[in-house]
C-alpha cells in the first residue's frame, strides 16, 4: 500500500528534527531511531485525524516523550552507560562539565530526564508538561527538583547555584 | 550560570550531535503490516507447577567459536526479515519459550540458562531487584524453586551465572558487592568467602575464576570467593569477552563501541578506525556494524572484509552476529533478530500494539554473549535466545 503524500512529506522533512528530539530523550541513536519509528508509524495510523484537527509534529513529540518514559528494553541498569571516563565530543571542545551532564543525564530514571528535556530542551511549561507526559503538575515538579539535584550531586554545583540558595 | 542553563546549553549541543535521519528511518512506516497468518503460540503459563524435587542439573560448557564474515555475502533485505517467522521455527535448537509468571501472577525474569532443558528465572522484590530463582524444565514443563535471594533496602542482586551445579550471583551496594551460591538442585543461598571493593557489571567465568568489569577496570577473583585482583592492563577496560576487553569512546555515543580492544592475556591491541563519514560505528570480537555515509546500514569484519548491507536500522551485535531490527507500523510493530553471518531472521513475536503507550524491545547490545530475553506481553510467555547455541551451530 502507498503511503500518504501528505504523510511521506512530513515524516520525511521532519525526521531530523524527530531523530534528535529523540535523541535528547533517550541518549543514544538506537532508542532515538526507535522512537521516532515508532511515534512515525502511530502518526501514520492516526493521520486523517491529526492532519485535520491537530498538529502533526506536536502529536508525534509527545507520543515520543510517552513512549520513552513507559518503553522497557532489556538492558540492565549498568550496562555499557556508566560513566564513561574519557568520552569526548569531536567538535569545538564542549566544557567538561557538559559531558559530565550528558552522562549523568544517563543516571536518570526516565520520567526524571523526559520532565527535564521538556522543561530545559523544548522550553514547555510545567503545565503543559503535566499533560504531555500525562501526570500531575506536582510530580512535574517532584520529578524535576529531584533529576536536578540528582544531576548537581553528580557534577558538583555551581556557584551561581550556590548564590541562588 | 546555574545547573538549568548548562543543561540547555548541555541538550542541545548533545542534539548536535544526533544521527541524520537515514532514509530506512521513514521507508518502511506507511506500509501495512503483511498479513500474519501463522498460529500464535498458546500462552502456556497456566500449565505451571511449582514442584520441589530437583535434580542436579547437566551442564553445558562451550567457548565461543570465531565469527567469520564470509567476503562474498549479498546484502540482507528487508523481505528477508520483514515477516519472518518465530525466532523459535528459525533457531529451534536455540529458542526457549517458558512462562512469564507464577501461577499466583507474580512475573518471571529470565536470568540464564542451565543445561539443554532448563531455564533460571527470577521473581522481582523490586524493580530489577531478584528475590528468588526458579529453575524451568523445558520437557516437564515444571517449575520449581532453586532458592531465595536476600537483599537489603539499597541493594541489588545481579550477574546471575551458572559454575557446573551451583548458581552464583553478587549482590551491590552502592560501592560494593558480595558474592552468594546456592546448589541448582535447590537449597539455601550461602555468601561466599571476602567481598568485592566494587560494583561490577559484566561478569563471566573464567575456568575457576570470575572475571569482571567495574568502573576502575577489569578484575578477576576465585570462583569460591576471596580477594579481588586487578587484571594487569584492563585499567579503565570493560569486559567485552574474556580475553577481550574495551574502552570508553568514542564522541558520538555513550555506549562502548569497542573500535579499541585489548586482549587482557597477551597484550594484543586490535583497533578499528571507521570510514568517513561512517557513523554509530560499534564493534564486537570478530565483527563490526555501523551507518555508512549514505544513512545504510553494513556489517562488517573487524578488517574491513566481507562488508554487507543490511536493512533500515538493525541494532547491536549481540555475540558478534545477532541484530535486532524493530519494524512500526501503523497497526502493530514487531521487533526481528538478524543473523548477519547467516542472512536468518525470525520474529520475535513481541506484537506491539499501536494503541498501548508502552512496548517491550530488547537491547540487542555487543556486550550480550550468552542469551537475550523478551516477554511476550499477548502470550504471557517470555522467548530466550541462546547466543551460544546460534554461535556454535553453524
Amino acid at each position: 500500500m502507498s503511503q500518504d503524500p501528505d504523510f511521506a512529506a512530513f515524516a520525511a522533512e521532519r525526521a531530523d528534527a524527530l531523530l534528535r528530539y529523540g535523541y535528547v530523550l533517550s541518549g543514544n541513536p538506537h532508542d532515538a531511531a526507535d522512537l521516532t519509528q515508532e511515534a512515525l508509524a502511530r502518526l501514520h495510523r492516526a493521520w486523517p485525524r491529526v492532519r485535520r484537527r491537530d498538529d502533526p509534529e506536536a502529536y508525534v513529540r509527545v507520543t515520543m516523550a510517552r513512549l520513552h518514559i513507559s518503553v522497557w528494553r532489556g538492558r540492565r541498569r549498568e550496562h555499557l552507560a556508566w560513566d564513561p571516563p574519557d568520552l569526548t565530543w569531536d567538535d569545538d571542545r564542549p566544557a567538561d562539565r557538559e559531558q559530565g551532564l550528558w552522562r549523568a543525564l544517563a543516571g536518570l530514571p526516565h520520567r526524571q530526564r523526559a520532565v527535564l528535556v521538556l522543561r530545559y530542551y523544548e522550553d514547555r511549561t510545567d503545565a503543559e508538561i503535566a499533560q504531555v507526559l500525562g501526570i500531575s503538575r506536582g510530580t512535574v515538579r517532584s520529578h524535576a527538583s529531584h533529576g536536578l539535584a540528582r544531576l548537581r550531586s553528580v557534577i558538583g554545583d555551581t556557584e551561581a547555584d550556590r548564590s541562588l540558595r | 550560570m546555574t545547573i538549568e542553563d548548562d543543561l540547555r546549553t548541555t541538550l542541545r549541543r548533545a542534539a548536535a550531535h544526533a544521527p541524520l535521519a537515514p532514509p530506512a528511518l521513514v521507508a518502511g512506516i506507511g506500509r501495512r503490516s503483511r498479513r500474519r497468518t501463522r498460529a500464535r503460540l498458546l500462552a502456556s503459563a497456566a500449565a505451571v507447577v511449582v514442584v520441589t524435587a530437583g535434580t542436579v542439573l547437566a551442564i553445558r560448557q562451550e567457548s565461543p567459536r570465531p565469527v567469520v564474515v564470509n567476503p562474498s555475502l549479498p546484502a540482507i533485505t528487508r523481505e528477508q526479515v520483514v515477516g519472518a517467522p518465530p525466532v523459535e521455527e528459525v533457531w529451534p535448537e536455540a529458542v526457549r519459550v517458558v512462562p512469564a509468571a507464577l501461577r499466583d501472577g507474580r512475573r518471571l525474569r529470565a536470568l540464564a540458562l542451565a543445561g539443554d532443558r532448563t531455564a533460571l528465572l527470577s521473581t522481582w522484590g523490586s524493580h530489577e531487584n531478584a528475590n528468588a530463582v526458579y529453575a524451568y524444565d523445558q520437557v516437564t514443563r515444571q517449575i520449581r524453586k532453586v532458592t531465595d535471594v536476600r537483599t537489603r533496602k539499597g541493594e541489588i542482586s545481579d550477574g546471575f551465572l551458572v559454575d557446573g551445579d551451583r548458581l552464583i550471583w553478587h549482590v551491590t551496594t552502592g560501592t560494593s558487592a558480595v558474592l552468594w551460591q546456592a546448589p541448582l538442585s535447590g537449597g539455601p543461598a550461602r555468601r561466599l568467602p571476602g567481598g568485592l571493593p566494587h560494583v561490577p557489571a559484566r561478569m563471566e567465568l573464567h575456568g575457576d575464576r570470575l572475571v569482571y568489569s567495574a568502573r576502575e577496570g577489569v578484575f578477576t577473583v576465585p570462583a569460591t570467593g576471596g580477594r579481588p585482583e586487578p587484571v594487569p592492563g584492563g585499567q579503565g577496560l570493560f569486559l567485552l569477552e574474556w580475553p577481550w576487553a574495551g574502552a570508553f569512546e568514542p564522541a558520538d555515543m555513550i555506549e562502548i563501541a569497542f573500535r579499541r580492544l585489548v586482549n587482557l592475556e597477551t597484550g594484543e591491541v586490535s583497533e578499528v578506525t571507521p570510514g568517513p563519514g561512517e557513523k554509530n560505528v560499534i564493534c564486537g570480537v570478530t565483527t563490526c556494524s555501523g551507518l555508512r555515509a549514505d544513512g545504510g546500514a553494513f556489517v562488517r569484519g573487524r578488517d574491513g572484509t566481507g562488508e554487507r548491507a543490511l536493512p533500515g536500522l538493525p541494532h547491536g551485535l549481540a555475540a558478534d552476529r545477532i541484530m535486532g531490527l524493530t519494524d512500526s507500523r501503523p497497526e502493530e510493530s514487531e521487533q526481528y533478530l538478524l543473523d548477519v553471518t547467516t542472512g536468518r531472521a525470525g520474529s520475535l513475536e513481541l506484537d506491539i500494539p499501536a494503541d498501548d503507550e508502552s512496548y517491550t524491545t530488547i537491547a540487542v547490545t555487543v556486550d550480550r554473549r550468552d542469551m537475550l530475553s523478551a516477554h511476550r506481553i499477548g502470550a504471557e510467555t517470555l522467548v530466550i535466545i541462546d547466543l551460544r547455541r546460534i554461535v556454535s551451530g553453524s
